[in-house]
């Protein structure tokens, strides 16, 4: 019976429809991987030099040990945003002749093989045989790993308990997060030493490696606890499903004042707000808007006038680029209404350039507060907010005519593959690309001033042929409509 | 009204849609009928300007529904749940809808209240989005929304699906009502052969995308009917 459901998860897995993606994402996100397990393993043997810097005169292992809180605390919250345990997947088993129990085992089993538990080995290992089997026993320090593994097991195990209440309550997530952030606190402020009874712990279990073994009841325990619930709970009415209640309902109804668009901007917003995934990507945005303090605090960056038109233009295009790549897809899912009916095409663009300018310009407000890294900040970024609105938006809007992938509103998870995810920043790069190589162009033919002019005028020239801009992007996609029709109709 | 001229539709070498000469004419309620994979929602796509003709042409109103855009003034329809916007409240799309026809939300309101029966008081001061709602009531706001603006033209697929053997019953009144008032045309395909046999004033039936029979609807066309689907 277990080999039936082995077979359709390994079938699940092969057939999921991330391997249908093109080649060139699939090498990138190879690649991110490799980065990220190569930097991980570094890390591992450069932590003892991190210590000491930050740590001086400390012992080594037990400043790890001390800060190993904060690392099952940020694990902790990273879980909630990344893990899920898809009860909804194994529905159809419900009405074939598998035990319950059994079902919940295989979804318990496979949620172990997740890369949030293998990632932190690749750092752990190296520092346990580099750094602790240095001063202690193999056996020693054999238990300290195992002993911390156990830990990750136990993590995980009360996270996926604890997501699964996030399905019906978002507000788990909310409080776990804002309980990670005080202990966070209270540790960190040594309120209550949170950190150093754990370091003890590590320590005692350093000198008696049988202690390691601790976890491993408390693991037998949750996981037992784990099938029990879900089994118990495998009822197509229980709160494990997610199922939508009543709901507020704001109208938006002061987009009436926009004339003949308003209607369009109230749709756009309210499919914003009301969908899962228009709602996470939304965040990308936000993350974009605060994106400067990293950017403009880094000295090799701002001083360049180049990177400062870079971050200029990611800041206050920070909408259109991660939000108005995918303007038709968002209305993929209802695309044969929005063709039929005497919608207008041409007022629906026009929204969206509405919203592009108007969030450029919003965000060109907000990135006044940048101001603590210089006037000359500022002039970038209006340089650039006037850039996006002639040049960049119309990129923009030209380049979704060429959209063929359809989006699922209802999907939610972060940093999803689909969609949203890695393609977001390649095409978000090739979307400031043709800015980008202007801009270069333009600093090596003219002397500061001039370039800067230059590129301002652009912007404006493109402000000023709006209208026909606009008439020949309506072309392009009334020419590509059966062709994103097509598109948009396979595999939702 | 609609007039397919020498209409054909291949995906590949496969012809999904093969018709010579096909008319519907103002006022007339027909019934596409057909199994699965006779063509009936390929039809619907084309005419709606949906998927492109592999040859032919169809004019909807003297205007080719490929060159000009003109038709969706007059033209309403509902083929799937991808006709409905699913993040909105049904008052909220009957109302985007009627916008569309230059209607103020006020007359929607008081359109969509002459269909309260059929509504079954399910959908009135519900605070759901369209998409939590059940299938049944999908369908009945997209029928019905459909209807809004006084539409000389209206495809519906499978209107019947979906629906509770009452609210089938109301809908075939409604559609007879509709027609009646506003001297409309209805393109309606539908699998229940009795309800096209009530409903329609005449019917076609399709096979492998070709036009095998085209009667007006008299006292034998439900024998006719179920000669023809029965095996």
């Amino acid at each position: 019976m277990s080999h039936i459901i082995s077979s359709l998860n390994r079938k699940s897995f092969y057939r999921s429809t991330y391997w249908k993606k093109s080649i060139g994402i699939k090498i990138l996100v190879v690649f991110f991987v490799f980065y990220l397990s190569i930097s991980l393993l570094i890390l591992g043997f450069n932590i003892p030099a991190i210590l000491q810097e930050y740590f001086p005169g400390q012992n080594v292992i037990k400043a790890f040990n001390e800060n190993l809180l904060f690392y099952f605390i940020f694990s902790a919250i990273l879980r909630q945003l990344f893990q899920e345990i898809p009860i909804v997947n194994s529905l159809p088993l419900l009405v074939l002749p598998f035990k319950k129990r059994k079902i919940a085992q295989h979804l318990v089993n496979k949620s172990f093989f997740h890369i949030i538990n293998f990632l932190p080995l690749l750092f752990l290992v190296p520092f346990a045989f580099n750094t602790v089997l240095e001063e202690y026993e193999l056996i020693n320090t054999l238990g300290w790993l195992i002993n911390l593994v156990g830990l990750i097991l136990v993590n995980h195990l009360v996270g996926i308990w604890l997501k699964r209440f996030s399905f019906y309550k978002e507000k788990t997530s909310a409080i776990i997060l804002g309980l990670g952030i005080g202990l966070f606190l209270l540790s960190f402020f040594k309120i209550i030493p949170l950190s150093s009874w754990i370091a003890q712990y590590f320590h005692a279990v350093l000198n008696y490696p049988a202690l390691s073994l601790a976890p491993f009841f408390l693991i037998i325990l949750l996981y037992r606890f784990n099938l029990n619930e879900i089994a118990r709970g495998m009822y197509l009415d229980s709160k494990l499903i997610p199922a939508e209640k009543e709901v507020n309902i704001h109208s938006f109804s002061w987009t009436d004042k926009f004339g003949a668009i308003g209607k369009y901007i109230s749709l756009e917003l309210k499919m914003i707000t009301r969908n899962k995934r228009t709602r996470t990507a939304f965040l990308s945005v936000i993350f974009l808007l605060f994106y400067g303090f990293i950017l403009y605090g880094n000295s090799s960056m701002a001083n360049h006038d180049f990177s400062l038109v870079f971050i200029g233009i990611l800041i206050t295009g920070s909408f259109s680029i991660s939000y108005g790549q995918f303007t038709p897809a968002w209305h993929s899912k209802y695309f044969p209404f929005l063709m039929t009916r005497d919608f207008g095409l041409k007022n629906m663009l026009n929204t969206q350039y509405f919203l592009f300018m108007a969030s450029t310009l919003i965000a060109f407000i907000f990135s006044t507060v940048y101001l603590i890294y210089g006037t000359e900040v500022l002039f970038f970024n209006f340089l650039s907010a006037i850039f996006n609105i002639g040049v960049t938006s119309h990129i923009i809007l030209w380049m979704g005519s060429f959209s063929i992938k359809p989006i699922d509103l209802s999907e939610s998870s972060f940093f999803y593959y689909k969609g949203t995810g890695a393609s977001v920043w390649i095409m978000s790069l090739i979307i400031m690309l043709g800015p980008m190589l202007y801009y270069g162009l333009l600093s090596m033919l003219l002397k500061d001033v001039w370039c800067y002019l230059v590129f301002g005028l652009t912007g404006v020239g493109g402000i000023v042929f709006h209208e026909s801009i606009m008439n020949r992007i309506l072309l392009r996609y009334k020419k590509n409509k059966h062709r994103m029709l097509y598109s948009y109709r396979q595999s939702t | 009204m609609i007039t397919l001229k020498n209409v054909v539709k291949k995906y590949n070498d496969n012809t999904v849609l093969n018709i010579d000469q096909l008319t519907f004419s103002q006022g007339e309620i027909t019934g596409i009928v057909g199994n699965n994979g006779a063509g009936k929602t390929t039809l619907f796509s084309a005419i709606l300007d949906l998927i492109q003709l592999s040859v032919g042409q169809i004019e909807n109103n003297q205007i080719s529904v490929s060159q000009s855009e003109d038709w969706k003034k007059f033209t309403s329809s509902y083929l799937d749940e991808k006709f409905l916007i699913d993040y909105l409240t049904p008052d909220e799309y009957f109302n985007l809808v009627g916008s569309l026809k230059g209607y103020s939300s006020k007359e929607v309101q008081e359109f969509i209240k002459g269909f309260s029966d059929f509504f079954n008081g399910e959908l009135e001061n519900k605070r759901k989005y369209i998409r939590s709602l059940s299938k049944g009531n999908q369908q009945k706001i997209g029928v019905i929304a459909a209807l809004i603006g006084n539409p000389q033209i209206i495809l519906l697929d499978e209107p019947f699906s979906n629906l509770d053997p009452t609210s089938q019953y109301r809908l075939r009144q409604i559609i007879k009502d509709f027609q009646q008032k506003n001297n409309c045309t209805f393109l309606i395909s539908s699998h229940d052969l009795n309800h096209v046999a009530e409903a329609c004033s005449r019917i076609v039936i399709l096979e492998k995308g070709k036009v095998v029979d085209d009667v007006k609807t008299s006292e034998e066309t439900m024998m006719r009917l179920e000669n023809y689907f029965a095996i």
